[in-house]
């Protein structure tokens, strides 16, 4: 870690994927001009919560925030004294230690949120991560537990992350009340492995998941008919789970929402979800999520427009090699993400169309060097 | 005959060439993309396609084997690696029987809602005939008594054997003893967990006249100890009796009476026989038994 080597960025876009690739780097960020001109300026709670969980994910980070002017550093075992709005943060990253742990999340975002940046650092932990998060599991912003579950953890089987990977919904929660608890299990590897992924092959089948809480359970049914009313056209292996929780588990507040995804012959994935509005019928939500399916797979490619970025940062993590993976259009994020990745790791990725001799398609071929990073905090014992 | 049998080579010859036409990745994929449409508006006639061309259908990804068995003709497959596309065969469901039915969609139902990442997509590698067949089997061949046997036999030759488990940190001496145990057991001389007290029974016997009556004390007392703290813990039962004193283990072998027991006597073959004990418990003796009798006696009646 070369001293004047703080990678700076300013503004609050992004800002798990920075400090993600801060901590896997090793490299100390420091973000300025948070919302500075918004009438809350500063880090909002969720952010705050995430630093939180990062600082207990890891060893030996030092999280310095500023509270317009007054600095107020903190140690390693102390955690965060003070959860004031701050509009610049320092970070300088540890170890990633991993172990038990529980985190309680603020009900502003789910708990997708948070677990996005746990599942880019828990392979590459000194001990497999088993992380309890608390909070809401479903939201419109974030995905939902499930499609973490069925889409994004079955991306870093790609990888050869598969052996002790689990994530368990023990509760639902719905906004605003929340209440839900999914526990996630993530085992620790040495190297994720090269990625040769350019056949994006043809939908064969489709699931989903339909679940409702605190209300009557026949909208999960009303749901699935709703969808499979327009999906039945295409594919007959289409089967969709109605997941009914009761009592203790439905979380406290009301709510109802359809998961969809889609699964091609080349175990490619694509998936959509759509939660429950107020004065919407359940059907409606239903139409929104096949529509939103059947638009993610028109898009094409190997690897959906939600998981880019895990998959390009697992790409550069793989070993010395030349990783191909064959995606849809960047998504602005994405964008982002690929210039980042070049100021703390410096790989270039080469981007061009999949297919030269169709000029029609959308689908461009993204291809990288690899860092061969190696997880030299892992245990040995 | 000649044109005859010219004709019928050059139809041969243009079989040939209708079917090897078919192989080619080009020629297939053109096939694949027009036939996708009518695929999914026709099930019966995208049926019938599908069964006429099986030869290609090498590296075809069906939904169960059934279907490959089902649909096996004449034109069996020509070479897998000249086939690129994955085919997909959506057959029409009442094909497939019932319960192979149930139990694929049942055990895919139940994998995708699995928590565990490595379960989520398993496919119908599960094979479904083969564990049929292999419940049937079970169920025929294992009976509880024959269970129990293969318990007692791993117990004490896998489990319970502790001369190369690591885990248990044997001194040299322990782990010698375990071993000549486990080769007493495995030779015969001894029944299955009671080689290593056979070793060591032996070696105490060894031992000086002093040494081995100090020694037999010592256990006997120790013995006596533990079943008194398991009777003053309420742990004990008289079935246990066997295990907390191993060494009455030989008064056990009684033969056990056969047959139905009638109360008195044996029935054997035809004849019930009596023993003179017997007859008299159910008779009364007359002279031996009179001096016996006080108080309620036929011939007393008081002191008169």
């Amino acid at each position: 870690m070369a001293a004047g080597s703080v990678i700076q960025y300013s503004g609050h876009k992004c800002f798990r994927h920075r400090l993600v690739l801060s901590i896997l780097s090793g490299k100390p960020v420091k973000i300025h001009g948070i919302r500075s001109d918004d009438k809350n300026p500063g880090l909002r709670d969720f952010e705050v919560s995430l630093l939180r969980l990062l600082e207990k994910i890891t060893n030996g980070t030092v999280i310095e925030i500023s509270v317009t002017g007054a600095y107020v550093s903190q140690g390693t075992a102390t955690g965060l004294l003070c959860t004031k709005a701050g509009t610049a943060i320092l970070l300088k990253p540890g170890i990633i230690a991993g172990g038990p742990l529980v985190h309680d999340c603020p009900l502003s975002r789910s708990v997708g949120y948070f677990l996005e940046p746990v599942i880019m650092l828990a392979p590459f932990a000194k001990r497999p991560i088993q992380l309890t998060l608390r909070g809401i599991t479903t939201d419109d912003y974030d995905l939902s537990a499930d499609l973490i579950r069925t889409v994004t953890l079955p991306h870093l089987q790609l990888f050869g992350i598969s052996d002790g990977l689990e994530l368990r919904i023990k509760k639902r929660g719905a906004p605003p009340g929340g209440g839900g608890e999914v526990q996630f299990l993530c085992p620790i590897v040495k190297q994720v492995k090269t990625l040769n992924f350019v056949e994006s092959g043809k939908i064969k089948r489709i699931r989903g998941i339909s679940h409702a809480v605190r209300v009557n359970p026949q909208f999960s049914n009303r749901m699935i008919e709703a969808a499979r009313s327009i999906l039945n056209r295409y594919i007959p292996d289409i089967y969709l789970h109605s997941d009914v929780y009761k009592g203790e588990e439905s979380g406290k507040s009301p709510g109802y929402a359809l998961s969809l995804l889609a699964e091609s012959t080349t175990s490619v994935l694509f998936c959509s979800e759509a939660t429950s509005k107020p004065g919407v019928a359940p059907e409606d939500i239903a139409l929104q999520a096949t529509r939103a399916l059947l638009s993610e797979i028109s898009k094409g490619g190997c690897v959906d427009q939600k998981h880019q970025s895990l998959v390009i940062l697992l790409m550069v993590l793989g070993s010395e090699d030349v990783g191909r993976c064959r995606m849809s259009q960047p998504t602005p994020q994405t964008i982002q993400f690929l210039r980042d990745i070049r100021d703390y790791f410096g790989t270039y990725f080469k981007i061009s169309p999949a297919d030269p001799t169709k000029p029609d398609s959308s689908d461009l071929l993204y291809s990288c060097y690899g860092t061969g990073y190696v997880n030299a905090n892992r245990d040995l014992a | 005959m000649t044109d005859h049998d010219e004709l019928l080579s050059i139809l041969q010859v243009h079989g040939q060439n209708f079917l090897s036409s078919f192989e080619g990745s080009l020629g297939r994929g053109a096939f694949n993309k027009s036939a996708l449409p009518v695929q999914f508006r026709n099930k019966e006639i995208e049926e019938e396609e599908d069964e006429e061309w099986q030869g290609i259908r090498s590296s075809s990804e069906s939904e169960s084997e059934e279907d490959f068995e089902e649909n096996d003709d004449e034109f069996t497959a020509v070479s897998p690696s000249t086939s690129n596309a994955n085919v997909i065969v959506f057959s029409d469901q009442v094909s497939i029987s019932n319960r192979e039915q149930d139990i694929t969609t049942k055990y895919q139902g139940k994998a995708f809602m699995s928590s565990r990442i490595s379960k989520l997509r398993e496919n119908t590698s599960f094979d479904i005939k083969k564990t049929s067949e292999e419940t049937d089997e079970d169920i025929k061949e294992r009976s509880n008594v024959q269970n129990d046997a293969l318990l007692h036999k791993l117990v004490h030759t896998q489990l319970l054997s502790g001369s190369l488990n690591s885990e248990l940190e044997l001194t040299p001496a322990q782990r010698r003893k375990a071993l000549s145990g486990r080769i007493v057991e495995l030779t015969g001389n001894a029944k299955l967990g009671r080689g290593e007290r056979l070793v060591r029974t032996a070696e105490h016997n060894k031992a000086s006249k002093r040494v081995r009556e100090g020694l037999v004390q010592k256990q006997k007392e120790r013995r006596a100890a533990q079943l008194e703290e398991t009777k003053n813990l309420g742990n004990y039962h008289p079935s246990l009796k066997r295990l907390l004193d191993p060494d009455s283990e030989t008064a056990k072998p009684k033969k056990r009476v056969r047959g139905l027991q009638m109360g008195i006597g044996s029935f054997k073959g035809g004849t019930l026989r009596l023993s003179r004990q017997e007859i008299n418990s159910v008779q009364g003796q007359r002279n031996g038994m009179s001096g016996r009798r006080r108080g309620s006696g036929r011939g007393r009646r008081g002191r008169s």
